[in-house]
This record gives structure tokens, sequence and C-alpha cells, in this order.
């Protein structure tokens, strides 16, 4: 069985804040938030909102990138890491909606050492600095 | 699940909050103990809102769950999800 490594993070916008989780994804590039979940933080009617073709698994899709105020990273009860002004790509239509947030490449692996531990169900992150 | 059970669970742990502070989730027990929910299975592909370690809204819209734990819960931050289709891995 193939497990999910899920984060909880912290999405804020100009007007909300909203906690939820989100999927460590080492094979994305960029990271996303579903479109229902852009609508709960209002950030699709944001005028410095681009259009960007992506390649996925699925083909080119359309994907409307914005910034978020700040995405935070939450664990043991406590926010441990925050980005701010933070770029996220939204599925253009949401019948093409992600199951969840994604964590890629552009975040949250520039900033730790992230390692996968499928024997025992885990994963840890390491910050850079503090990494051997 | 009747709102006066809901209401309930919210309740339990109320304390004195600034004006337009909220609090955020008891993130360990309550994701740790989502994510160990055996029964979450009748959720999937609904969102969900979480307080204190309880489902207190479902729904096949995020906005309708949002407002909901919002309502029923006005003092705390529910976490809002979309139960995923797969088994899962801790931080």
């Amino acid at each position: 069985m193939i497990l999910l490594p899920l984060i909880q993070i912290e999405l804020v916008s100009a007007t909300e804040s909203i906690p939820t989780i989100a999927l460590l994804d080492s094979g994305a590039t960029l990271s996303f938030i579903q479109h229902e979940m852009a609508e709960m933080l209002d950030v699709l009617s944001d005028p410095n909102v681009s259009l960007i073709d992506v390649a996925t698994a699925g083909g080119t899709r359309q994907f409307k990138g914005v910034r978020l105020s700040k995405l935070s990273l939450i664990a043991g009860g406590r926010i441990f890491s925050d980005f701010s002004n933070f770029p996220i790509l939204i599925p253009s239509q949401q019948a093409n909606d992600l199951p969840y947030a994604i964590l890629g490449r552009d975040s949250i692996f520039k900033r730790f050492h992230v390692t996968f531990k499928e024997k025992s169900k885990k994963f840890t992150l390491v910050h850079h600095k503090y990494a051997h | 699940m009747n709102n006066e059970s809901i209401k309930n669970k919210c309740t339990y742990t109320k304390m004195k909050l600034a004006e337009g502070e909220r609090f955020m989730p008891k993130t360990k027990s309550e994701f740790e103990y989502l994510l160990s929910m055996h029964d979450l299975g009748k959720y999937v592909g609904k969102w969900i809102a979480v307080v204190d370690g309880k489902i207190v809204s479902t729904a096949d819209s995020g906005k309708e769950v949002l407002k909901e734990s919002r309502d029923k819960c006005p003092e705390r931050a529910p976490l809002i999800l979309k139960v995923p289709t797969h088994s899962v891995m801790l931080l």
C-alpha cells in the first residue's frame, strides 16, 4: 500500500485564513490549491491572476496563478514555518479540481530536507541549516 | 448529527478570547485523530470541518462546510479539508 504524505497547513489570503491539509509532492515543480479552496480564500477575483499552461500527467492543463499572503506549515499544533507572498496555482475549471493542496519543489523542498520513511509510515522535515 | 450535539462539542473548551481572535485547531490531536479515524471512509470525497478532534460539518461544498462550521463554532478555526481517497503518511 502506498501512503500519501500529508501535512497540515494554513492558507492566508487578504480576507481569509483557512487551516487545511496538503500533499508533499516531490514530483511537482510547483504548488497548487483546489479551485474550491481558492474560492473560499477569495483569491480568484484578484486582478493580478495570470493564466499558466502546466504539463501534467494527464496532458497540458491551464491553471490560474495567484499569490497567497502567507502559507504556514503546522506540526504538533504549532506553526513552524511561514512562506510569505506565496505563489500558488489553481485549476482554471472546477471540473478539473484537485483532491487536496499540493506542495511542490518550489517551496517546502527548498527549505527542508524531506525524508520519506515508508516502513514507519512517516516522513521527516529537517531545515537545510541543520541538515548534515 | 443534530445542532445541539455539535454545539456541545464546540463549547467544552471555551475560553476568553480577544475580539476577533480565534483558536488555531489543536492540531496534533485533531489532525492525527482525523487520520486515524477508521470510519472516515463514509466521508471520502466530501468536504469536512474538524473542531476539537470532531467532525462538526460535512457537505459536498467546501464553502458550505466553512460557513456552517463557523456558524456552529464561531470562536474556533476549523480544519477544512476534502477527505482523500488514499491512506496517508504522518509528519
